[in-house]
């Protein structure tokens, strides 16, 4: 079961590099609209670039940093402070990792279950982009896998085993 | 102070002490923001808990579905992709190669590669680790004095954090709504001084004890025109992405966007004539690391915007900036102690954790003490407007917060450094980074003398 749900944010996370890509080639594209209508104006000529280039990046950036927050959290990427707790006894440190986990898988329910309400409400409220007029819900709705995903990471890290990244290869964090 | 405010001092207390026990900075926190929150709601009523919790229905999605955010794993992705790519290892051999026969140059040529990777990563912990896992072999294969090199490398890492285009100064211009162009504009000089000082300090070093660095072996024309060769694409790639920002022909976003894609066609174009370049492994392992690292940070935001709207409602920067303000202190004397708090900090956390918890406290205090938003600079404290003090702050807190990361015992640039030399003592490395020290210090007191070295550039290119 680990296994499976390590793999699953592993995939998702490179869905969301996907999208990165795809905000790179979009914005490739974009530029050079934009430079070939500067060089056609000379001729009296126009070229546009892409019709609602922001409203796209923005609907897409909001999945992708999403997609990678399971990620993040599975590969224990979350910056702590290590003030004085490497000096704790090991029951210690390991009495507060575990209150870490709880408190995270606690926020995180918290958060996924406002998202899903939140959605309800943007879809009944019928909220548009600006420029494209694209509905936002359905968007939002790839961002509820992203919080389940988190919540998946953040459940497997209560219960830590040793060098479980060797079942999903090597952490290149 | 009242209760409302009270409430406020509690709730920083509270993050501090969560931060103290090793519970994520982010989670911290968010779990300050909503318990303060919640404990507000008993002090004043009327600051009621309910309608503050369904704000989080849309919370999460509109802090991350931000179009000037998208910068943030955009800068990410091409620092991975830039090293990946091989693009540090070219950077540092083509230093290497024209610097390399003068004594000490490979360490000068180390200091180069960090500002240049430096400007692609944005970070100034994957500065220094990227640049020790390139130049530290070789510098130790040459016989460099352990100290020198360590302290080469943990002081130009620091480079990352203010060397334009930065994650750092994104942040920053975020939070206290400035110009993400314009700060960029104003870290460059900054960033250039700390490129030649760094050199200044090994040439110094090395000057006076030529033992700290034996002469180099001499390159063949052929190695030497190879390394000068490779160096060309990547000068051109970075310094296209920083000229185009600085002069303003890109913005943030499409700067970002196009770095990756002319980084992706050049590793994946160089590959078919040398085996060393990007590969579509190497492309998926980028891809991981920058999901790892934007997810801390869109965390970190998150996190920080509801703790700022716990502070906003308890009020507690507002009382904070009165009580400043009518301290009878001087202006300086405030700026210089908010520098120290932040250096002290920067040796434990991480910089842009510290950017988001302080500057939304210091930021209004500073307005004030100037004289207000609409001050003119022949009136204002600082003799600046508020604008330029947007700026000059921000330059400012990042070198201090650099210099946390090199400041004797906790810098964490050290601790990276270290942890690709574990036969050398941590004492060697520190001893290495103090002249670096020093030289900083005497580089943020010209910055604060002298505020024209941050606001020159940004005034010049604005007509």
């Amino acid at each position: 079961m680990r296994f499976f749900i390590e793999k699953c944010i592993n995939a998702w996370a490179l869905f969301g590099g996907l999208l990165l890509l795809g905000i790179v080639l979009l914005t490739g594209l974009n530029v050079l609209g934009f430079g070939l209508g500067r060089i056609l104006s000379l001729f009296e000529s126009s070229f546009p670039g892409i019709s609602g280039y922001e409203d796209i990046v923005t609907l897409a950036i909001g999945v992708t940093a999403l997609t990678m927050l399971p990620y993040c959290q599975l590969k224990d990427g979350n910056v702590a402070v290590d003030l004085f707790m490497n000096k704790a006894s090991f029951w210690v440190q390991n009495f507060v990792d575990r209150i870490t986990s709880i408190l995270m898988i606690i926020v995180v329910t918290f958060l996924s279950c406002m998202l899903v309400y939140g959605v309800l409400e943007v879809k009944s409220d019928g909220d548009l982009t600006q420029v494209l007029g694209l509905p936002i819900w359905p968007f939002m709705c790839i961002s509820i896998i992203s919080c389940l995903l988190w919540l998946a990471a953040s459940m497997l890290s209560l219960f830590p085993i040793k060098n479980c990244e060797q079942n999903v290869g090597q952490d290149h964090g | 102070m009242g209760e409302r405010e009270l409430v406020g001092l509690a709730g920083l207390l509270f993050l501090f002490i969560l931060i103290g026990f090793r519970i994520p900075v982010a989670l911290s926190m968010l779990v300050a923001g909503i318990v303060g929150s919640f404990a507000l709601s008993i002090a004043a009523p009327f600051l009621k808990f309910g309608p503050y919790m369904l704000q989080f229905k849309s919370a999460l999605w509109s802090n991350v579905a931000n179009y000037d955010l998208s910068v943030v794993p955009l800068f990410i992705f091409m620092g991975f992709l830039a090293a990946e790519a091989g693009l540090s290892r070219d950077l540092f051999a083509g230093f290497s190669a024209l610097f390399g026969k003068i004594r000490g140059g490979v360490a000068m040529a180390a200091i180069g590669a960090c500002a240049g990777f430096g400007a692609v990563s944005g970070s100034s912990i994957a500065t220094a680790s990227t640049m020790s896992k390139v130049s530290l072999p070789e510098l130790r294969k040459l016989k460099y004095d352990d100290g020198l090199a360590t302290g080469a490398l943990a002081a130009g890492g620091t480079l990352g954090i203010l060397i334009p285009p930065s994650v750092a100064l994104v942040i920053y211009a975020i939070v206290v709504e400035g110009s993400i162009i314009e700060m960029f504009q104003a870290a460059v000089l900054p960033g250039l001084l700390a490129v030649v000082f760094f050199i200044f300090v090994i040439w110094l070093r090395v000057h006076l004890n030529p033992e700290l660095a034996p002469k180099a072996k001499v390159l063949s024309k052929k190695e030497r025109n190879e390394a000068l060769w490779r160096l060309v694409p990547v000068l051109l790639i970075f310094g296209t992405i920083i000229m185009g920002l600085g002069i303003g022909l890109f913005t943030p976003t499409p700067a970002a966007a196009m770095g990756v894609l002319v980084i992706l066609l050049y590793g994946f174009i160089s590959h078919f004539f040398s085996q060393t370049y990007l590969t579509v492994q190497k492309l998926r392992n980028s891809i991981l690391s920058t999901a790892k690292t934007a997810g801390m940070i869109y965390f970190i935001l998150f996190a920080a915007d509801v703790l700022k709207g716990f502070f906003a409602r308890s009020g507690l920067p507002v009382a904070l900036t009165d009580l400043v303000a009518n301290s009878g202190f001087e202006p300086y004397f405030i700026l210089v102690l908010m520098l120290l708090l932040l250096i002290v900090l920067g040796c434990f956390m991480e910089s842009l954790s510290m950017i988001l918890v302080v500057v939304p406290f210091f930021w209004p205090t500073l307005i004030e003490l100037n004289g207000g938003d609409y001050v003119t600079a022949a009136d204002a404290a600082f003799g600046m407007t508020a604008d330029q003090l947007i700026i000059w702050f921000g330059i400012l807190a990042l070198v201090v917060v650099e210099l946390g990361l090199i400041t004797p015992p906790v810098g964490l640039n050290v601790f990276v450094i270290k942890s690709f030399v574990p036969d050398t003592p941590m004492s060697t490395i520190f001893r290495g980074v103090m002249p670096f020290f020093a030289i900083e210090i005497f580089r943020i007191t010209l910055l604060l003398l002298f505020p024209a070295l941050c606001l020159y550039l940004p005034t010049y290119l604005s007509g």
